[in-house]
This record gives structure tokens, sequence and C-alpha cells, in this order.
């Protein structure tokens, strides 16, 4: 691996019904920076992040995700894995670069559970990133949750081991861990990095929703800072603080004003390639989410845009 | 033991705090009078709540300690909380119209996150399932 080809997520596209609410909510709160707007769109990023940005946000009728983006390290790697997708059977199209701002050429397919994945390499650098030269810690002072990073998205659609098979054998992901039910694969977690998930899956009836987009804090005690917050300023809050048992990450979950689930976490174990992948059998879920808890709640379940 | 009288414990007050938000619901703009807001009454399924003129409907409940309508997200975008306004008069906020369409708005159906009261409410709830149903 030594995180060649497909390297990380790049950046997600969220659906918002009111583009100055989600603003508060992104920058203010969630603690990201606005690079530029163009049309519908803001492009927003995290402090810790070279790339142009991570988050659109895209004002419309509806809530939910219009598709993920991956990063690929070279043009070469980009049309190398275009071509294993239209090996494998799967139909990509183009998208021209400059199509959003900083960013090159895009390749773009549909997984079977709904959701458009696009893989792009070439990126501009925007402000702020990370010192290169005698880096401070920061290039700015974090505000609010001080979210480092766009980090990954659990999705909600019909054919999660099919997708999963899909994404290892033409994108070289790996399963880092999944959930066994007596017909099969109810939900799973795969990375292309050393992250113990890049992006997640959960089975289910409807293609293409969007259970949440996660973004990462620097510590424990940042996600306790982000529970301040949350409940300072009234935001409406789902579960935590509290651990994952599968990724081991240190969570809390709550929704943007559009009804988009958040997360900020921190932690989480280094996974490799070479290591088995982890089961859960589905009566352990409880303890698999909410570590402490031991048992899932209704809505985090099934809460979905 | 003697007979024990309850202690007087000096305590200070702070009048300002009374204004603070929580006290008179999500969103509303601290006022001296809380007296002069508008209360109506919700009817949902055999519960009734009280909810403030500039209050959502949905918030109202879960501070009521009722659980008649699913809460999911409270901002318009997951339809969990989705309700048909069988009497009554709402103001209505922008919702995902995935889940209320503007037909679905016409004929009563609203997310009960996205509502307010502009009188007392008669409410079932209608979550659709699946949520893209039409």
């Amino acid at each position: 691996m030594a995180v060649k080809g497909l390297m990380r997520p790049g950046f997600i596209q969220v659906r918002v019904l009111d583009m100055d609410e989600a603003l508060v909510h992104y920058k203010d709160r969630i603690g990201l920076y606005e690079v530029c707007r163009d049309g519908d769109k803001v492009f927003l990023k995290g402090y810790d992040e070279f790339d142009h940005h991570s988050i659109v946000l895209r004002e419309t009728d509806n809530a939910g995700v219009d598709f993920m983006a991956f990063k690929v390290d070279t043009d070469e790697n980009l049309t190398r894995y275009t071509k294993r997708l239209n090996d494998y059977g799967v139909a990509t199209d183009d998208v021209a670069a400059g199509d959003q701002p900083g960013i090159g050429r895009r390749v773009g397919f549909m997984l079977p559970t709904g959701h458009r994945i696009e893989l792009f390499s070439d990126s501009e650098m925007s402000d702020p990133h990370p010192e290169i030269e005698n880096p401070r810690i920061w290039p700015v002072v974090p505000h609010g949750m001080g979210a480092t990073r766009f980090d990954h998205a659990l999705l909600y659609g019909p054919g999660v081991a099919d997708a999963v098979k899909l994404l290892h054998d033409c994108l070289d992901f790996y399963e880092a861990e999944y959930v066994e039910a007596p017909d099969g694969t109810i939900a799973s977690w795969v990375t292309v990095s050393n992250k113990a998930h890049d992006l997640a899956f959960v089975e289910h009836e409807e293609p293409g929703k969007l259970h949440h987009v996660a973004f990462h804090l620097q510590d424990w005690s940042e996600v306790g800072k982000a529970a301040d917050l949350i409940t300072f300023h009234e935001i409406s809050r789902d579960v935590g603080p509290t651990r994952h048992g599968i990724t081991r990450g240190q969570t809390i979950y709550f929704f943007d004003p559009s009804g988009n689930r958040n997360e900020v976490f921190a932690g989480g174990y280094t996974y490799y390639p070479d290591n088995p992948t982890r089961k859960w059998l589905v009566d352990n879920l409880g303890r698999g989410i909410f570590y402490y808890e031991g048992e899932l709640n209704d809505a985090f379940l099934s809460v979905l845009t | 033991m003697g007979t024990c009288k309850a202690a007087q414990v000096p305590r200070r007050t702070d009048p300002a705090n009374k204004d603070h938000r929580w006290n008179q619901g999500e969103d509303a703009v601290p006022t001296k009078d809380t007296s002069a807001r508008d209360i109506f009454q919700i009817t949902v399924g055999g519960n009734r709540f009280s909810c403030a003129r500039d209050e959502k409907v949905l918030i109202a409940m879960e501070k009521a300690g009722i659980k008649e309508i699913k809460v999911g997200c409270r901002g318009g975008g997951c339809g969990a909380c989705r309700v048909h306004v069988d009497a009554g008069e709402v103001e209505r906020l922008r919702m995902a119209k995935i889940h209320v369409s503007d037909i679905d708005a016409d004929q009563g159906f609203a997310l009960s996150c996205r509502i307010k009261p502009i009188s007392d409410l008669q409410l079932t709830p209608a979550p659709k399932h699946p949520t893209n149903a039409t």
C-alpha cells in the first residue's frame, strides 16, 4: 500500500436547505473555513488540509449527499483506476477540470448502494493550509470545534457487500471491519489508508442515503469541547460523547440545520492492509457502535438524509 | 435532637438569568415578560402539550416529555417527524421536499420540527416509508 494510488477522501458535496444557516453551522460551529463560492455552492475546508476544499455545500430543496470524491496520487493512476472500473463492468463518466474551482478532471461512477463516487488527482492548494517551512502547529488559531479536516462518511443503501467488493477489486480499498447478520453483511468499514475507515456503509433498502459526514478533531478533550458548544448553541444533538467499539473512535453526533448528521471524532486505531478484517456479530452491534452504552438507539440507525 | 427548622440559605439571585433563552424556548428573542407570548395547545394522539407561537412544535413536544411523534434530525431533512395537520393553522419553515412535496403541503402534511403554531393544533403522525415514496 504505502498510501500510493488512491490516497484518501478528497471532498464531499452535501445538500443543504438554507445556505446562510449551513454556513453558520459549518464555519462558526464546526470550525471550517470558506474558500470560495460558485453559483449555488460554497466551498469549505479545515485548517489542516492542503487541498483546495473538502466540503462543498449546495443549496437545494432536499438534504443529503450528492457525491464523495477520493484523491488519486497521479493522473496516470487516475487513468488506470478508470480502466479497472470499466474492465469490471462499471460505467464511468468524465467531469472536466475546473468544474469545481481548484480541482482537476474527475471521473465518476455509481456504487450499487446508489451513491456517486468520484476520483480526481489534481488540486490546487488554498488558504488556510498547514505551513510548509518551519511549520507551526496551525496556520490560523482554530475556532469553534476546531475540525482539522473532513475525515469520512457513512452511507446507507442496498448491496453493501457488492459495493465493498467493487471498491476492493477496482480501487484497492481494504475492509477493516464488518458486521455479519445471518443473511449476510449488513455494515462495512473500508479504508484506502492507515485510518481505520475512510468510508463506511450500512445495508438499507433506500439507495443513496447519507448517515453522516465526519470531521477529525485533535483529541478526546476536543470532543468534550464540541459537546459543550453543541449545548451552548442548542445544536440538535444525536448521540454522545461516547466511543465506538468499531474503529475505536471517540465521538459525538449532531445534525446540521438541514438535518444532515455530522460527527466530530478523535482517535481510532492505525490500520494496515495485512490486518485481519475484524468481524462483529449482529447481536454485539450495540457494543460495536456505542462502546460504553452497549446498545443502539432507534434514531441513530434510522434517521437519514 | 431538637425541632429541625428549615434553614434559610442566603442566596444571591441574578435577575438577568431569567432572560436566558433556555428559559424561553428555542430561537426566542429574550423578553422581560414571558406572559406576553401566545401559547397554543397541541393535541397529538392521546397527548396534549403547550407550544409558544415562536416555538417549533417538535421541540415543544420534546420539552413536554411526550414521545408521540418520532424525533429525528430536527432540521427538516430526515422526515422522521412527518405529521398531518388535522386542524389549526401553522407557519411553515423550509423542509425537504422529498418528505413534504408542494402537493403534500397543500394537503396538510408537514415536518413537525419545521412548523410553528398560529392556533391550537390537532396533529396525526404521518411518517412515510420509504422516505422517497410518493
